[in-house]
């Protein structure tokens, strides 16, 4: 297991590597450059042309990519344009926020998921099949910029149950968790559902009711982890997305996460921010994926991990 | 087959939800008023920096500078030049601009604002500090030879050539000399400020400022906060902000509300909100690339002018939140020129057409007299205004394209000359000296904001010599000619002038609205 994990982590060198290229080279085909951001369109030209060359930007493109190379080796992003700041300074309080937000999401996605999933692999072809998987549909077609501002205006403005915005308490999780979490959790309660009805009909199922076992036992205890590793997929991937940062929820309920964030830094050419937000969301990715792979081997023994 | 009940599977579901909810309880409840000691203001966009030698072009970070630190000058509501830390400008023969520095002016940590801190930082300003990137007002101080000492309260700047619009530039917000070599995140809590407020915390979602003990003698003139801290909320989505306002989260709104919910609120909410307005320091204009031959005809231009029902858009795009402009200087600011309105006149516009040799292909057929692109960034407002003219002009058979761009791409290509017509908004004056970066030949790309590369000899005379004339009374007349040749050659269709907005809460007195947008009258403000 150890050889699979180091053979894994070296993979993550090139990976990351070819995404900061790409990143880099993107960044400088992008119309405009960071000195119009920060000295403005209508600072005078010589200003601009200093400001660019205290930064290198005056050199060849292929020598400020060696320099880039060198900083990225030494472990330095450089600092933002604007306020001469750490690019992981202003990247950490974001990915903090991301985080906690992330897996609030997640958390409640895989339970309610796995809720609706029980229910409906239980009551197959029934009513409550039935509405759920409406629900489902109705939650997987609704984006994000519709359900968060309608939950803002019910809930918080004119029901006052939960804050408008903020991080300060646990209640103000609940509305952008809900908007970023909705989606997930109608698809991977359909995933859990179908693997259930499948796995249902199995023959250890029947030998494990035949021996007596209660109903909600063979559902959980021998049913759900088999049923459960399509849906496995789909959430590491699903992690990977939340953890990278949700842009339109972090906007429309003012989560100051990672999302929003590189969109920003996108937004006023600070390519060293853009470069650090984007290696730590190909990070995660990378790392989800592996983590997802690694659980399939721990849920399935006879999956091999490469 | 017995199956697993509802209940059987709600049980820890249940269980789950209650220690949710004993949580959030235990952590506080879902709102609160805001505190009567402290106002919250909404912001669109978080403050880029707080270290006034980084300070660049983004409106947010020097709202709050000159809140924390006091410059030598400011504007007053109207725009005019106030005096802070400077008691009093005056000319030094043609190049000279001496500065006397006001007394009693202290920095949070008790110690008195010198000449020695005024030169150490306008020349960190010019020359720059190892360790640090140049400042991004570098450009403003260009002109600027040499600043000395001539006295302890005493200070000159020297300048390359004489420069009548020189004294808006001092506008910096004053660090004592010490915080000059500290780096930008160690200014916080040393007592650098000298302004009402100091910087209690700064984050991604909220700046928070708190009265400074140390400005009770206010020797400039200006008022001592009544209240003893404000919070500016940071709120990037237009209809959160909103949201938050109507809930009772926000006391203040300034100029980020959608122009049709600050009529809803008018409308609607009069009993719960104030709604505010005043002329800004901002001209709406469409503008054109005289290296297209099109536009070289300035009957083509005029012809454009009379084709744009301003009103109309007024009415319907800005819910009524602008006046008609007919020149650049907004009504209210001392250089400002009474020329007359071109009106709205498709025949005329038609008329013009005609003799500028641009007939009507087919009457009423599909066919145009003219086609071009205009240019807009990504901007709601400012694209539907672009299909509001675009819908007026093809009334008189002009087919006027819209392209949208993202603001770095459309600001790139305009400031290299490439763009053929564009609507955008000029704001923020501080001195009529405007025009010449905006009109004079010089100033044609890549130098300055001559992007449509118009061209008048007797126009660039007009403005070099309003420039080089220091007397603010002599300067005007000839700005006023100026603007009377530009109104004849039209190279600008100006549109109008945007209303600056405020909303306030029922409970909120004293806030008044500057014409920049600046939040020095939060000093003023109780609740």
């Amino acid at each position: 297991m150890l050889g699979v994990i180091l053979r894994r982590l070296l993979q993550l060198i090139p990976v990351l590597l070819g995404i900061v290229t790409i990143v880099f080279f993107l960044q400088r085909l992008i119309p405009g450059n960071p000195a119009d951001a920060v000295l403005g369109v209508d600072a005078a030209l010589s200003a601009k042309e200093e400001w660019l060359a205290k930064y290198g930007f005056d050199k060849p493109i292929a020598d400020q990519y060696v320099a880039f190379l060198g900083q990225l080796l030494r472990g330095d992003f450089g600092r933002t344009f604007a306020n001469y700041t750490p690019v992981f300074e202003v990247i950490r309080p974001r990915l903090i926020e991301t985080a906690k937000l992330a897996f609030t999401a997640f958390s409640f996605s895989v339970l309610f998921a796995t809720f609706i999933g029980l229910v409906s692999a239980a009551r197959a072809g029934k009513l409550a099949d039935k509405a759920a998987a409406v629900v489902s549909v109705l939650a997987i077609s609704a984006p994000s910029f519709i359900i968060g501002p309608v939950l803002m205006w019910v809930f918080s403005v004119k029901l006052d149950w939960f804050p408008l915005m903020g991080n300060d308490t646990a209640l103000s999780y609940v509305l952008p968790a809900f908007t970023l979490g909705a989606a997930m959790a109608a698809l991977t309660s359909r995933m859990v559902r179908g693997g259930l009805v499948d796995v249902l009909s199995e023959d250890y199922i029947r030998t494990a009711r035949s021996k007596g076992l209660a109903p909600w036992k063979v559902l959980t205890k021998h049913a759900l982890r088999n049923a459960f590793l399509p849906a496995l997929t789909i959430l590491g991937m699903q992690l990977g997305v939340l953890l990278s940062g949700a842009v339109i929820t972090e906007q429309i309920f003012s989560w100051p996460g990672l999302g929003t964030l590189t969109v920003e830094a996108v937004q006023t050419r600070e390519y060293n921010l853009v470069s650090g937000c984007v290696l730590v969301m190909a990070t995660i990715y990378v790392v989800c994926n592996f983590v997802v792979d690694l659980l399939y081997r721990v849920l399935d023994p006879r999956v091999r991990v490469g | 087959m017995r199956t697993p009940t509802a209940k059987t599977l709600m049980r820890p579901l249940t269980m789950l939800a209650w220690a949710a909810l004993a949580h959030a309880a235990s952590a506080g409840s879902a709102s609160a008023a805001t505190p009567s000691d402290t106002l919250v203001v909404g912001f669109d966009a978080k403050p880029k920096s707080g270290d006034p030698r980084l300070i660049g072009t983004d409106a947010n970070s020097q709202y709050l500078e000159e809140l924390r630190f006091l410059p030598l000058v400011s504007f007053d509501d109207s725009g005019a030049v106030r005096f802070v830390a400077a008691e009093k400008v005056t000319a030094e023969g043609k190049l000279g601009v001496k500065v006397k520095i006001r007394k009693g002016i202290t920095f949070a940590n008790g110690r008195a604002l010198t000449a020695d801190d005024v030169v150490a930082n306008y020349q960190l300003q010019m020359a720059g500090r190892p360790g640090l990137p140049p400042s991004p007002r570098k450009g403003a101080f260009e002109a600027v030879k040499e600043i000395k000492k001539t006295g302890a309260d005493e200070v000159v700047f020297v300048l390359k050539e004489p420069d009548a619009a020189f004294v808006v530039n001092l506008v910096i917000g004053l660090l004592p000399k010490e915080a000059l070599d500290a780096g930008p995140e160690d200014l916080v809590g040393k007592g650098y400020e000298s302004g009402p407020f100091v910087l209690e915390k700064a984050s991604d979602a909220e700046w928070v400022l708190a009265k400074n003990p140390k400005y009770a003698a206010a020797p400039h003139g200006g008022e001592v906060p009544k209240l003893q801290r404000v919070v500016f909320k940071v709120i990037p989505d237009n209809n959160t902000r909103y949201a938050a306002l109507v809930k009772g989260d926000l006391d203040l709104v300034q100029n980020t509300i959608d122009a049709d919910k600050v009529m809803e609120i008018r409308k609607k909410q009069s009993s719960r909100f104030d709604v505010t307005t005043r002329t800004s320091a901002s001209t709406t204009f469409m503008a054109f690339n005289f290296k297209e031959k099109a536009f070289q005809n300035p009957n083509v231009r005029k012809a454009l002018a009379k084709g744009i029902n301003r009103d109309e858009i007024l009415q319907y795009v800005l819910q009524g939140l602008g006046s008609k402009a007919s020149s650049m200087f907004p009504p209210g600011l001392p250089y400002h020129a009474a020329i007359p309105d071109v009106g709205y006149d498709p025949a005329g516009a038609m008329a013009l057409l005609d003799q500028a040799g641009l007939k009507d292909p087919d009457g009423k057929g599909p066919q145009s007299r003219l086609k071009f692109t205009l240019k807009v960034p990504t901007n709601k407002e400012r694209i539907a205004i672009a299909k509001a003219v675009a819908g007026q002009l093809k009334r008189v058979g002009i087919d006027m394209q819209i392209e949208s761009l993202e603001f770095g791409t459309f600001s790139k290509q305009l400031s290299d000359g490439l763009v053929s017509a564009w609507i955008a908004p000029w704001t923020g004056y501080k001195d009529p000296d405007h025009l010449r970066f905006v009109f004079h030949t010089d100033q044609a790309p890549p130098v300055g904001g001559n992007r449509g590369f118009y061209s008048n000899k007797t126009v660039d005379k007009l403005l070099d010599d309003a420039r080089a004339e220091l007397d603010m009374a002599k300067r005007v007349p000839l700005y006023a000619e100026a603007q009377r040749l530009l109104s004849d050659d039209s190279p600008y269709v100006y549109l109008w002038y945007k209303l600056n907005h405020v909303v306030t809460a029922k409970n909120i007195k004293g806030y008044k609205l500057y014409a920049d947008g600046r939040y020095v009258s939060l000093t003023e403000v109780s609740k």
